[in-house]
């Protein structure tokens, strides 16, 4: 029997070891269990503190109260009111918020709340819309907040809580406001230019009709007046002098006409298109029509790109003309090259013409005045020029971006180059991400603006 | 050319020039003379005194050419054929 006994007690004491050593097991788990919740919640507190923006909780009553449960201490560094305050009283939060902003907020965040969860946004896979309002800090200044709200649904299925995070978004409202005045003067000031350049074309007639008409009644008169005469009456020297007074009025005339093509290069966009260089230069040596004893040559690797036609081929046959021109009498040849710029990549940012003779080429002190306007070299009465013609092919390149030079020395020929940058078809405009809703004003943009847009 | 004269059928034509400019209006003397063409001509200097000549029967009520300048003072050529129709 003792032993019995014995054997009992001893399998009884077996078993409270085994029940304590399972219990301690049991107890060290909890306590990691419990030390992993510690250190997740301290990871949350940490990165909630670090967020620069107020994180905050709230919760919505049956009658549609929001009451907030948790703000981040953030919110006294946004609008300088101590954290409690946000709990104190039930929508106190409201206070905070710019008073001509509140019932737009009010009523998109009931909005939101009421909306069957199953339509909603979230439901759709779709981010809602962050809210934007105006919010009156407590030194009194207002700040823009971005806020992205949360729903917390309820057992019922109704929207029971809020959670959100608030941001600054007041420097770029700023930025924003800049811009949209940047926008306006820079608007008013394209409108000044309009009127200017319309001005311009108003003087562009003027100056063609009205500057031209008085010239033509000095060339009749001198017909007349020849024609009155008779030639028994008139001396040869007479008649010479009639001859030059009428090649001054057809240079006058040319020389408004060149300062009317000179005025309006860079005013008008142009229209650019597909060019085949090729077959424009082809054209512009058909124009210019240079006599047989000067052999035209064009270069390979004439390329095709987009480009304003009218005005490329405006500078290509201002300078085979002048090639053609000076070349005086004589054999000789005019050349057409192009190359890409830079010559190395796949695809070129420019392209680089050149137009080179073996005319008698122009001394270098003279290389810059040549592309003055109105400035010839040579006597007018010796070779009939208005000066123009260089003057536009410097604007014309440089309003299309591009640079002109001149490399010659006399007796050497002369070879012009310019460049002309490729025009790449339109970008398409990359989508604009999803807008903010905007419950705060959105200052009216000016007039001029709006005028524009229409 | 043993003078010409512009007619309707054989009925002679009456014309009107409009010009501000003395030297266009001259210009056109000079021609017709030139080329005998012995139509009565009337000069008016801009539209206003263009529709006076009209109205107070200087210029005959039949077989009416007008030579019609654009960019005159007071009435242009535009405004001139408005108020004619």
């Amino acid at each position: 029997v003792q032993t019995e006994r014995d054997r009992a007690a001893a399998r009884a004491a077996n078993d409270d070891r085994a029940f304590a050593s399972e219990r301690a097991v049991l107890q060290q788990q909890r306590d990691r269990l419990a030390d992993a919740d510690r250190q997740s919640q301290r990871r949350v507190i940490d990165l909630i503190a670090a967020v620069p923006g107020v994180v905050w909780e709230a919760t919505v009553d049956a009658d549609g109260t929001v009451r907030v449960t948790f703000v981040s201490q953030y919110v006294q560094h946004l609008l300088g009111y101590e954290a409690d305050r946000w709990m104190a009283a039930p929508d106190g939060w409201l206070s905070a918020v710019h008073p001509d902003d509140r019932a737009a907020v009010v009523t998109e965040i009931r909005r939101r709340c009421d909306a069957d969860p199953s339509t909603s946004d979230a439901a759709n896979g779709v981010d809602p819309p962050p809210l934007e309002f105006r919010c009156v800090a407590q030194d009194g200044t207002i700040r823009w907040v971005e806020t992205r709200v949360v729903e917390v649904t309820g057992e019922t299925g109704r929207c029971t809580g809020l959670r959100g995070v608030t941001l600054d978004v007041t420097a770029r409202h700023q930025l924003d406001a800049a811009l949209r005045d940047r926008a306006a003067d820079l608007s008013a000031v394209a409108g000044r230019l309009q009127e200017s350049n319309d001005e311009l074309d108003q003087f562009a007639y003027v100056a063609s009709h009205d500057l031209k008409a008085p010239l033509r009644g000095i060339a009749n008169l001198s017909n007349w007046i020849e024609e009155d005469l008779g030639s028994d009456r008139l001396t040869d020297e007479a008649r010479r002098q009639f001859d030059l007074l009428r090649g001054r009025v057809q240079r006058m005339e040319r020389l408004i006409d060149g300062l009317l093509q000179y005025s309006q290069v860079g005013r008008t966009q142009g229209t650019v298109e597909w060019v085949d260089v090729g077959q424009l230069v082809a054209e512009v040596i058909d124009w210019v029509a240079p006599p047989a004893r000067l052999r035209v040559t064009v270069g390979p690797g004439m390329p095709s790109f987009n480009a304003d036609r009218l005005r490329l081929g405006q500078v290509l046959a201002n300078l085979v003309a002048n090639a053609v021109k000076h070349h005086g009498a004589g054999d000789g040849w005019v050349a057409i090259t192009c190359r890409p710029v830079p010559s190395t990549g796949e695809v070129p940012n420019a392209y680089e013409f050149a137009v080179s003779d073996d005319g008698p080429g122009i001394d270098p002190r003279y290389h810059e005045r040549i592309f003055g306007v109105f400035q010839t070299l040579q006597s007018r009465d010796k070779l009939e020029g208005t000066g123009v013609g260089l003057a536009l092919v410097r604007k014309v390149v440089a309003a299309k971006g591009g640079a002109v030079a001149v490399e010659s020395a006399v007796g050497r020929g002369a070879t012009f180059r310019f460049t002309w940058p490729r025009v790449d078809p339109a970008q398409p405009v990359p989508p604009v991400g999803r807008a903010a809703l905007r419950l705060g004003p959105t200052p009216p943009p000016s007039a001029r603006m709006q005028e524009a847009a229409s | 050319m043993s003078g010409a004269t512009a007619a309707i059928g054989d009925r002679k034509l009456n014309i009107l020039l409009v010009d501000d400019d003395e030297l266009d209006v001259m210009n056109v003397q000079r021609a017709f003379r030139k080329n005998n063409i012995r139509n009565p001509l009337f000069v008016a200097h801009d539209g206003v005194e263009a529709l006076e000549r009209l109205r107070d029967g200087t210029v005959p009520g039949e077989r009416r050419l007008v030579l019609l300048d654009l960019n005159m003072p007071r009435m242009n050529g535009i405004e001139f054929l408005r108020e004619l129709r």
